[in-house]
């Protein structure tokens, strides 16, 4: 999940000079700071080539839409100033290939899962799921250093040298495993992370498609 | 290039795991309580039960299935939890067919319970390298890293954080081979692609040196911000939107009279329940407020001549609701100023509530907030109720007319409160107010103070707020049971327009010819708050105040708007606004695939899963439909609004509803 903040507004009156604004309205309502972006538009209001709305750039159906919908605005436009998630500035860059598409935003990481909505827990996707052997708190994402074997040593009193915030993730994992479960812990292989997995669904999807 | 890159079509978000591995996992088990997410697994199909590829990835163990409970979106923690209350675990061990989100809420819901992730989530990173995020929601080449520090700028709109192997921002590794990655002969090199566009663009890479700061957001701020956002959405009311309200430009005005039609266009139904009867025919000549049509039924409306003049016709006009031709008394005129009304009742407070009711009756008053159900059906509740809510929340973005007559006809609208609790006999009244009108909230605790029978309650704004039954759950904390009324919680709930108009027609006499209704929105030039007889022409009123006709008209507020086809619509007692809007570049359409956000079901403030209406409402199959829950539903619009694949939800459901009842009521 994500959510966005305005990058900063003196490098983007550059470009909204004579440039074409485009809000992404799809995750608006929660997640991008649509009062501070205003108040930048209306600020540089007479310079702007057009200022237009999209919902869902990040969908390039909709993408495509809003390009024919907003013709007259780019078509005068030096440059596209996106307000949306990265994903909405690249699929917009790829649909105007000739035209600076600038993102007005800055994306920032929340935790969930692939478009549903934040959540306390996380994933990151690794394919080779640990939660078994560690009590359903995943090491990957609890452990700042994504430790997979155990802790490593550093915590203090319950909590990351990383980061005196977090908790310990492998002080969590070894709390919530049972008995049995440390023992099925201490039996087992040393865990080995398999990055391969990650790049090699580039090809099951090539495979697929 | 991207377009040589799968565009993943495939949904799938998790796979389960080998055999081999869920044996040896299940080895110790001897029986197991499945939990299957049943979205983001595969496409969705008829029936989801049983889940066969969990089962068949079973088979080979000897662990016995204690039973199976199937969750769409297992990630959604508030929905999860109410279904492990109401479907116990029968085993102390729960394999989990899920991602790695839905087995960590299960872990987290039963703590007690030994959780087994039967699954691994499918990557979808494509770089092994950055922290995996994967932003948008759909399944599209295109990713965020969400590094919070956006460099698309200086590199033509290709992310080299996501689209190198290496995640380099400073330039290329120098180990690409005829364009390729060396990490992965699939995968372009970025650095290529990002030179090549820019070149293209007569740009260079020119910025300064870039440093990675893995800093720049803390776990903290992430933490907050999650929090925030599951804080609002559970605010007051599970589920809901934050639409913005653009209420500014037609909030600050008043109410102002807008003329008289020179031809009226009253249609018969302008109600819930039977068409009214005509008392008129061609060539009559008849006064303003004289009774022109009665009801029919016990569930109809008394329909009024909103001006005086002559019934030109009674012939079948455009209806803005029914969107069909439906019959309507033309009156055309006279230049005259004859009205009649009905004896005042200065005394109201001495009489029965039977006498005012049906007062309430002979005015033709209906709910004015949009629903326009008969308002003296609901006088008489079936069930003792013991509290009366005016409904001021217009939660509905650009309309304020309701706003204004608060803030304009506060005493009138006391008046009127203090009728309806006397005919429903009870003794707490509260007026819900939004937040964003502080000016009605004030008006009206002013004239309220040192009073405490009736109660001013500011609620924090939220769509859809001034549905009854979030009201309800709101004000008084009570739920009203699936597919039972306000009454069953104990409450009657009435627009303050309806009360305004209950006043006058009690205490002046004044049957209901005219009603408050914004016209507004983007392509309004000069947005009004006006004060109009029932049966003007839209387009009398569109081109007064400068409306573009290439707009898209609403008849309401943008969310549960009717859109109207054209300009030959005519005010109904339900029009609560005229909104002329841009017209989207994209249509909702009913034909399109669900891709399983899951932002529906966040958002139904209803608890329902919307994303099942699309699949079913697609194929016609209103009767699973009907078994999902469709006639529960309030038809706010939230799922419409926030669906990813634009999907036109809202008609999938109306149809759905019109289907359901046809079933019922067949023996």
């Amino acid at each position: 999940m994500l959510v966005t903040s305005l990058r900063s507004p003196d490098q983007l009156r550059r470009f909204l000079k004579g440039g074409c604004a485009v809000i992404c309205g799809g995750c608006r309502e929660v997640f991008l700071p649509e009062a501070e972006i205003t108040a930048l538009l209306a600020e540089v209001r007479s310079d702007l080539a057009g200022i237009t709305r999209a919902d869902y750039l990040c969908e390039d159906e909709w993408a495509a839409a809003w390009r024919d919908h907003s013709q007259p605005g780019i078509s005068r436009a030096g440059a596209v100033v996106v307000f949306s998630c990265g994903v909405g500035v690249q699929s917009v860059a790829a649909l105007l290939p000739s035209l600076p598409v600038i993102p007005g935003c800055d994306t920032h990481y929340l935790n969930g899962f692939q478009g549903l909505t934040p959540q306390d827990a996380d994933c990151r996707q690794c394919g080779q799921c640990f939660l078994n052997l560690t009590g359903a708190v995943c090491p990957l994402t609890a452990c700042a250093k994504g430790l997979l074997n155990g802790p490593c040593g550093g915590a203090k009193n319950g909590t990351c040298e990383v980061n005196p915030v977090l908790p310990c993730g492998w002080e969590r994992i070894w709390k919530r495993l049972s008995d049995a479960g440390k023992e099925r812990f201490r039996s087992c292989e040393p865990q080995v992370r398999d990055y391969r997995k990650i790049l090699a669904e580039l090809d099951r999807r090539k495979e697929q498609a | 290039m991207l377009t040589d890159r799968p565009v993943i079509c495939d949904y799938a978000k998790f796979r389960a795991k080998k055999s081999e591995e869920l044996s040896v996992l299940l080895a110790q088990t001897p029986s197991v309580f499945l939990i299957v997410c049943t979205k983001c697994f595969h496409r969705m199909r008829d029936e989801d039960a049983g889940c066969p590829e969990v089962r068949n990835a079973l088979a080979g163990c000897a662990t016995t299935i204690a039973g199976c409970l199937e969750v769409d979106f297992l990630c959604n923690r508030e929905k999860t939890s109410v279904l492990l209350a109401t479907h116990p675990c029968g085993s102390s061990t729960a394999g989990v067919f899920s991602c790695g989100v839905g087995v960590q809420v299960v872990a987290d819901l039963l703590p007690d319970t030994c959780v087994l992730a039967l699954a691994d989530s499918i990557p979808h990173g494509g770089n092994a390298t950055t922290d995996v995020a994967y932003h948008g929601v759909s399944l599209r080449p295109w990713q965020c890293a969400a590094c919070g520090q956006c460099r698309l700028q200086d590199t033509a709109g290709i992310c080299p954080v996501v689209e190198c192997a290496k995640s380099l921002v400073n330039g290329p590794c120098g180990g690409a081979k005829n364009g390729m990655c060396e990490v992965h002969e699939s995968l372009p090199c970025a650095w290529e692609r990002i030179y090549a566009r820019l070149s293209a663009q007569g740009r260079q890479f020119s910025p300064p040196v870039q440093v990675h700061n893995c800093a720049s957001f803390s776990p903290e701020k992430k933490a907050s911000l999650s929090a925030e956002v599951r804080q609002k959405r559970r605010e007051g009311f599970p589920g809901g939107l934050y639409p913005p309200d653009e209420k500014e430009r037609a909030g600050s005005l008043s109410l102002a009279r807008f003329p008289d039609p020179q031809v009226a266009v009253v249609f018969l139904s302008q109600h819930a329940g039977a068409p009214a009867r005509p008392l008129v025919k061609k060539g009559d000549r008849v006064k303003a407020g004289q009774e022109i049509a009665e009801t029919a039924a016990a569930i109809s409306a008394a329909v009024h001549a909103p001006i005086p003049g002559v019934v030109a016709e009674i012939s079948e006009r455009f209806h803005p609701s029914l969107l069909t031709p439906a019959p309507a008394v033309i009156i055309e005129h006279d230049g005259s100023g004859a009205s009649v009304s009905l004896p005042p009742m200065t005394g109201w407070r001495s009489l029965d509530p039977a006498t005012l009711r049906q007062r309430v009756r002979q005015a033709g008053i209906v709910g004015l907030g949009g629903a326009m159900f008969p308002s003296d059906v609901k006088l008489n509740p079936p069930r003792p109720v013991d509290t009366l809510i005016i409904n001021g929340c217009e939660c509905e973005p650009i309309l304020s007319a309701d706003n204004l007559t608060m803030v304009e006809c506060a005493d009138d609208l006391l008046d009127g409160a203090e009728m309806l609790r006397h005919i429903l006999g009870v003794t707490r009244c509260l007026i819900a107010v939004e937040e964003n009108k502080p000016r009605a909230c004030a008006v009206l605790t002013e004239r309220l103070a040192g009073r405490d029978d009736i109660s001013v309650v500011p609620v924090k704004t939220k769509y859809p707020q001034g549905a009854e039954r979030m009201l309800v759950l709101r004000l008084l904390g009570r739920r009203i049971p699936e597919g039972k009324l306000p009454c069953d919680a104990g409450a009657v709930v009435f627009n303050v327009s309806t009360a305004v108009a209950v006043c006058r027609a009690v205490r002046d006499g004044l049957p209901l010819i005219e009603r408050a209704l914004t016209v507004a929105g983007a392509l309004v030039k000069n947005p009004a708050n006006l004060i109009v007889k029932i049966g003007t022409p839209f387009a009398d009123l569109l081109r007064a105040h400068g409306a573009d006709e290439e707009s898209r008209l609403l008849m309401g507020g943008p969310m549960m708007g009717v859109a109207q086809p054209s300009w030959s619509g005519a005010v109904i007692k339900g029009t609560t606004g005229l909104c002329a809007v841009p017209r989207p570049a994209v249509i909702p359409s009913e034909e399109r695939d669900c891709i399983k956000c899951g932002r529906c079901v966040d958002a139904c403030p209803m608890d329902l899963v919307p994303s099942r209406y699309a699949f079913h409402g697609k194929r016609q199959e209103w009767a699973q439909m009907q078994r999902h829950g469709v006639l529960s539903c309030i038809e706010c619009g939230c799922c419409e609004y926030i669906c990813s694949a634009k999907i036109a939800l809202v008609s999938l459901i109306r149809k759905a509803k019109i289907h359901a009842r046809h079933l019922t009521a067949k023996p």
